[in-house]
C-alpha cells in the first residue's frame, strides 16, 4: 500500500517536469515562432497579435511558463491555426484509430514474444533455440520504417494480399460506439466490414509488433533461463508436477516480472514507432497528425500530442512497476 | 539383505561437459536403500551426494549425461522410464527436499498452491476443497501452527525452520515410501536444526518412511540414521552401520572426518583437519582418489580401488581395509 | 586459466573477446564500413548528387538493363546508389558513435559526480534524467526536431540530449556501488583528494560497463537517426542518409524495390553487427559469467 502511494507521488514531479520540458521546446523554435507558424500567408499585424496573445507570447517566460502548464492540465493547448478548432479536439478525434493500432501492435507483439521466449529459453542451446534467438536479434536490428516498407513491398505491392494503407476500406462505417473499427463493426455485426477493417490494420500492427516481439522474446528467454536454473523448478520437477505445470506457472510467473517491465518500456517504442508507421501506411492517428504538423509548423499540436505520449508513457511505466510487485510478492514486502 | 531394500543403485556414472574437459560427478556408485531405514549420505560438498539422488530421481537435464548397470525402484527398472511413468513416481512414491527452503519454495506462489499442486498432480483427492483440508493437515503435521492461515503466506513470509517444515510438507503430501532429505539442516539455527532432525524421525516412525539424511555432517549421521554411506569425490568409499563406521572407520577418509569431529567426551584429543582439497573431477587420478591427502599413503594406492568387505555388512574401497 | 591470472579484467576480456569469431567478424564488418565512410570522397564511383534522368531507375547489375558502371543501379533522379551509400555511411555512422561518444563522456562526468557527491547534486541531475526517461526516445527526438527543424547539427544535439541520460545512470549506479567498496574507503581515508579518487579508483572500475552499454546504445542511435531522416528531419539534401534513401524508394516500391530496399540492408549490416559485437562484449566483459 505504501509502495502504491509512494509510487503515485512520485508521479507529481515527473509529471510536472515533463510539462516543463515540453514547455521548453518552443524555446528551440528557429526564430519567431508565430512567424515561422503563419509562413507566407498573406495576415494583418492585428491578425499576428492575435496569436501571439493566444499563444501567450505576449507574456513574460515566467508567466508564459506557469500559463501553459496550468492550462496542460485542463487539456487547453490552445487553438490549431491550421484547423482552426482547439489541439485537444483535432488530437481526440485521431486518438481511436492510434489507440486500435497500438493496442493491436501490443496484444500481437505479447502473442508473438512470450510464448516464443518461453520456448527458446526451455530449449536453450538447441537448433530451434538458435532459430528463434537469430531471428530476434534480426528483429532488433531492423529499423521499424523499413520493415513497414518491405511489408507492404512484399504483401501489398506484389502478392496483393493487403492494402497499400488506409484504415477502412468503406465509406460508410459502422455507428461509433467505442471508435475502434474492429469492435464498432463487430458490434454492428458486418463481418464484411469487419474483415475490411482487420485486413487495413494488419501490416501497420505487424509492422509495430515484430520488433517489439523481438525485444519482448529476448527478455523472456533470458529469464525464463535464469528460472530455469532455479532450485524452485528442480523441485517443482521433483514433486512430480506435469511439464505443462512446472513451465506455465512456476516458471512463467517468475520469468513474466522482467517483461511487463519491458512491455511498458517498449510500448513508449511503439508510441515514437506509431509517427512512422502510421506515415507509412496512411493510418489516420495521432502520429502522422504530428508528423504532418510538423511539417504545417503547428507548433501547439506538437506540443500537445508530445506531452500526450510523454503522459501515456509516464503512466504506463507506473503501472508496470505495480503489476511487477503483484507478480513478485517479495518486492511489495 | 537385497531383498529388503527398495532402491538398487549400481554402477552409477554421472559427467558433465566442463570447460576444462568432462567432468566425472559420480562415478561408479553403488548404494541401497532398504525399507524403512534411515541411510545416511556424508561427503564433502562436491562429492556427489547430491548428484547421486537427482540422477536417480531422473532430474538431471542434458548436458549432463547418466549410465547405470541398474537402477530400480521396488523391482521397477528406471532406466528408459517415460516422462509420464517419472512424473507418477516422483512426490508420490520418492520425495526429495532440497538443501535451502528458500530457494526451493517458489517466491511467487503461496505455500498453500505449492502443496495442493502435488495432491492435485497425483490425484489423490478429487474436491479442491479436500485438498485444501488435507493442506492444512499436513501444515500441522509438520509442526505449523495456525496451518489454515499459513496456507495463504508466501514462503518470504515465513521464517527458515517453518520454510524447512513447509518443504516437508510438501515432500510428504502424497505419502512417498522414500524421502531424500538432501541437507536439511544446513541452512538453520542450530536449534531449528534439531527440532526438524526430530520431526524427521518421529515421521519416519509416523509414515512407515525410509529416508535418506544427505549431509556433511557426522554428528547428525551419528544420531539420526542405522547406516552410513560416506562419498569422496564422486565414489562410495565406505559403507555400514552407523555404530561400527564410527568406531571402526576402514576407509582412511572416513576416520580423517571422524577427526575432524570435535568430541565432548574427549577434551585431551586436538582436532585434525584433513590437509589439502578434494581432487579435480576433471582429471582424475586412475588409483585411490583420496591417496594424495592420505597420511597412510602407499605405493599399491595409485592403482585403482574396489570396495573390499571389512564385516558384517560393512564395506570400504581400500586396499589397507583390514577384517576387524 | 592459470596463465591470465595476473592479467587485468578488461584484458580478460579483450582476451575473450577476440577468441569470439562471430564478434571479431562484427567488429570487423563495423570497423570495415568506418573506413569506407571516411574514405567516401575518394573510393564514391560517381558524384553522389549527380543526377541524370536518363539513368531514372536503372536496375542493379544483375537485373536486366543494370550496367557495371552504376553496379547497385539509380535512384529516382537517377543518383548513382553506390556512391549515396557510400556517402550515407558517412552520416549514419558518424551521427552514431559521435552522439554516443558525446553522450557517454557527458553522462560518464555527470553521473560520477551525482554518484560520488550524492546530496542535492545528485537529486537534480537525477530528477531530470527521470524526466527525460518519461519521453518515449522517439517521441522526444521527432517532437523537438520538429520544433527545431531539420538538419545534422539539430539532430545531434537532440539525440544527446535524450541519450546521456542512459550513460548517466550506469555511471552514476556503478559509482554509488564503487563508493562503498573499500579500496574506495582506504583512498578516502588516507585523505586522498576527490577528484583523484574519482579519475583513479572509480573510473577504471566503471569504465567496463560504461562502454558496454556504449556499444550497444550504437545501434539503437543509428536506427534513430535513420527514423528521423526517413521522416525528413534529417539532413537534407543534398548530403545523402539512409534513412532518407529509404523515404527516396516510398515512391518507387513498385517500380524500383533496390531503392528503399538497399539502404535498409546497409543499416540493418551495421546494426546487427553492433549488436553481435556488443553482445559479445558483454558476455566477454561480465566477470559473472566466468567464474
Amino acid at each position: 500500500m505504501m509502495r502504491i502511494l509512494q509510487r503515485l507521488l512520485h508521479l507529481i514531479p515527473v509529471l510536472l517536469g515533463t510539462t516543463l520540458v515540453v514547455f521548453a521546446m518552443t524555446a528551440a523554435t528557429p526564430g519567431d515562432p508565430v512567424q515561422v507558424m503563419l509562413g507566407d500567408q498573406r495576415v494583418t499585424p492585428e491578425q499576428v497579435e492575435a496569436l501571439r496573445h493566444d499563444m501567450g507570447l505576449d507574456l513574460p517566460w515566467p508567466e508564459r511558463m506557469a500559463s501553459f502548464v496550468w492550462r496542460a492540465m485542463h487539456g487547453d493547448f490552445g487553438l490549431s491555426f491550421f484547423h482552426r478548432r482547439p489541439v485537444i479536439d483535432v488530437i481526440a478525434d485521431r486518438l481511436p484509430a492510434t489507440i486500435e493500432l497500438t493496442l493491436a501492435a501490443t496484444l500481437l507483439a505479447l502473442l508473438i514474444g512470450i510464448p516464443l521466449g518461453l520456448f527458446a529459453g526451455v530449449r536453450r542451446g538447441k537448433l530451434s533455440d538458435r532459430i528463434a534467438s537469430v531471428s530476434a536479434l534480426l528483429g532488433v536490428s531492423l529499423p521499424g520504417f523499413w520493415l513497414g516498407l518491405l511489408l507492404m513491398l512484399l504483401f501489398s505491392v506484389t502478392l496483393h494480399w493487403f492494402p497499400v494503407s488506409g484504415r477502412s476500406g468503406y465509406s460508410d462505417e459502422p455507428p461509433a460506439v467505442t471508435h475502434l473499427l474492429l469492435i464498432d463493426t463487430l458490434l454492428a455485426r458486418d463481418p464484411q466490414a469487419f474483415l475490411g477493417a482487420l485486413r487495413h490494420l494488419a501490416l501497420p500492427a505487424l509492422t509495430l509488433a515484430l520488433p517489439m516481439a523481438a525485444v519482448l522474446m529476448r527478455v523472456t528467454r533470458a529469464a525464463v533461463i535464469d528460472v530455469m536454473r532455479t532450485d524452485y523448478v528442480l523441485f517443482a520437477q521433483a514433486k512430480g508436477l506435469s511439464r505443462a505445470r512446472v513451465l506455465g506457472l512456476h516458471v512463467l510467473k517468475n520469468a513474466l516480472a522482467p517483461t511487463i517491465s519491458v512491455t511498458a518500456i517498449e510500448i513508449g517504442a511503439l508510441l515514437g514507432g506509431n509517427m512512422i508507421v502510421e506515415s507509412i501506411f496512411a493510418w489516420p492517428g495521432v502520429g502522422r497528425l504530428v508528423v504532418e504538423a510538423i511539417f504545417a509548423r503547428n507548433y501547439p499540436l506538437v506540443q500537445a500530442a508530445v506531452l500526450l505520449y510523454a503522459v501515456v508513457f509516464v503512466v504506463l511505466n507506473t503501472l508496470a512497476d505495480l503489476l511487477y510487485s503483484v507478480l513478485n510478492p517479495r518486492i511489495s514486502a | 539383505m537385497s531383498d529388503t531394500s527398495i532402491l538398487r543403485i549400481r554402477d552409477l556414472s554421472v559427467t558433465f561437459p566442463g570447460d576444462a574437459g568432462v567432468v566425472h560427478a559420480v562415478d561408479g556408485v553403488d548404494l541401497d536403500v532398504r525399507r524403512g531405514e534411515c541411510l545416511g549420505v556424508v561427503g564433502e560438498s562436491g562429492s556427489g551426494k547430491t548428484v547421486t539422488f537427482l540422477a536417480t530421481l531422473g532430474l538431471l537435464a542434458p548436458p549432463a549425461h547418466v549410465a547405470a548397470s541398474c537402477l530400480s525402484w521396488q523391482g521397477t527398472d528406471l532406466r528408459g522410464l517415460s516422462q509420464a511413468a517419472w512424473r507418477a513416481l516422483r512426490g508420490r512414491d520418492i520425495a526429495l527436499t532440497m538443501q535451502d527452503a528458500l530457494t526451493a519454495l517458489n517466491p511467487a506462489l503461496t505455500v498453500g498452491t505449492q502443496i495442493i499442486e502435488v495432491l492435485a498432480a497425483h490425484g489423490d483427492l478429487p474436491s479442491t476443497a479436500a485438498r485444501r483440508t488435507r493442506a492444512a493437515e499436513l501444515l500441522r503435521l509438520v509442526g505449523i501452527a495456525d496451518p489454515v492461515r499459513q496456507l495463504g503466506a508466501y514462503p518470504h513470509e515465513l521464517s527458515g525452520g517453518m520454510r524447512q517444515r513447509v518443504m516437508i510438507a510438501v515432500a510428504l503430501a502424497c505419502g512417498p515410501k522414500l524421502l531424500i532429505a538432501d541437507e536439511p539442516t544446513t541452512a538453520l539455527d542450530v536449534t531449528v536444526q534439531a527440532q526438524v532432525l526430530e520431526l524427521l524421525d518421529s515421521l519416519r516412525a509416523e509414515l512407515e518412511l525410509s529416508l535418506v539424511l544427505i549431509t556433511h555432517n557426522l554428528g547428525v549421521v551419528a544420531a539420526h540414521c542405522n547406516r552410513i554411506a560416506v562419498m569422496y569425490a564422486g565414489q562410495v568409499v565406505e559403507i555400514g552401520p552407523t555404530a561400527r563406521v564410527i568406531d571402526r572407520p576402514a576407509h582412511p577418509y572416513t576416520a580423517a572426518l571422524l577427526d575432524c569431529l570435535p568430541r565432548l567426551d574427549r577434551l585431551d584429543v586436538t582436532l585434525r583437519p584433513i590437509q589439502g582439497s578434494i581432487p579435480n573431477l576433471t582429471h582424475l587420478p586412475p588409483g585411490c582418489r583420496f591417496a594424495a591427502r592420505c597420511t597412510s599413503r602407499v605405493a599399491a594406492c595409485d592403482l585403482p580401488q574396489s570396495m573390499r568387505n571389512v564385516g558384517v555388512d560393512h564395506a570400504a574401497r581400500c586396499h589397507l581395509a583390514r577384517v576387524a | 586459466m592459470s596463465a591470465s591470472v595476473a592479467a587485468s579484467p578488461t584484458a580478460l576480456g579483450l582476451r575473450r573477446l577476440c577468441a569470439d569469431h562471430v564478434s571479431t567478424l562484427c567488429i570487423g564488418v563495423v570497423v570495415f564500413a568506418g573506413l569506407v565512410a571516411l574514405a567516401a570522397p575518394w573510393i564514391a564511383p560517381h558524384d553522389p548528387a549527380d543526377a541524370d534522368l536518363m539513368r531514372r531507375l536503372q536496375p542493379p547489375v544483375w537485373q536486366d538493363g543494370g550496367d557495371w558502371s552504376y553496379p547497385l543501379g539509380c535512384d529516382g533522379l537517377g543518383h548513382d546508389m553506390l556512391s549515396r551509400l557510400i556517402f550515407g555511411a558517412r552520416v549514419s555512422l558518424g551521427v552514431g558513435f559521435g552522439v554516443v561518444a558525446a553522450s557517454t563522456v557527458i553522462g560518464t562526468l555527470l553521473g560520477m559526480l551525482a554518484g560520488f557527491a550524492r546530496g542535492a547534486l545528485d537529486a537534480v541531475l537525477s530528477r531530470i534524467a527521470d524526466v527525460l526517461l518519461g519521453f518515449p526516445y522517439l517521441v522526444f527526438a521527432i517532437g523537438l526536431m520538429g520544433m527545431m527543424g531539420p538538419g545534422l547539427s539539430n539532430i545531434v544535439l537532440t539525440l544527446v540530449l535524450k541519450e546521456w541520460v542512459v550513460a548517466f545512470r550506469v555511471a552514476r549506479g556503478e559509482t554509488l556501488g564503487a563508493r562503498e567498496q573499500d579500496y574506495v574507503e582506504a583512498s578516502r581515508a588516507l585523505g586522498c583528494r576527490p577528484l583523484r579518487i574519482l579519475r583513479e579508483e572509480i573510473l577504471p572500475n566503471i569504465l567496463s560497463p560504461v562502454l558496454v552499454v556504449a556499444t550497444i546504445r550504437t545501434a539503437q542511435v543509428i536506427i534513430m537517426e535513420a527514423s528521423l531522416s526517413f521522416l525528413g528531419l534529417g539532413v537534407q539534401p543534398p548530403a545523402v542518409s539512409w534513412g532518407a534513401m529509404v523515404a527516396d524508394g516510398r515512391e518507387f516500391l513498385a517500380d524500383g524495390w533496390w531503392v528503399a530496399t538497399l539502404p535498409g540492408v546497409a543499416i540493418l549490416i551495421v546494426v546487427l553487427a553492433i549488436n553481435l559485437a556488443s553482445q559479445g562484449a558483454r558476455e566477454a566483459f561480465d566477470p559473472r559469467l566466468h567464474r
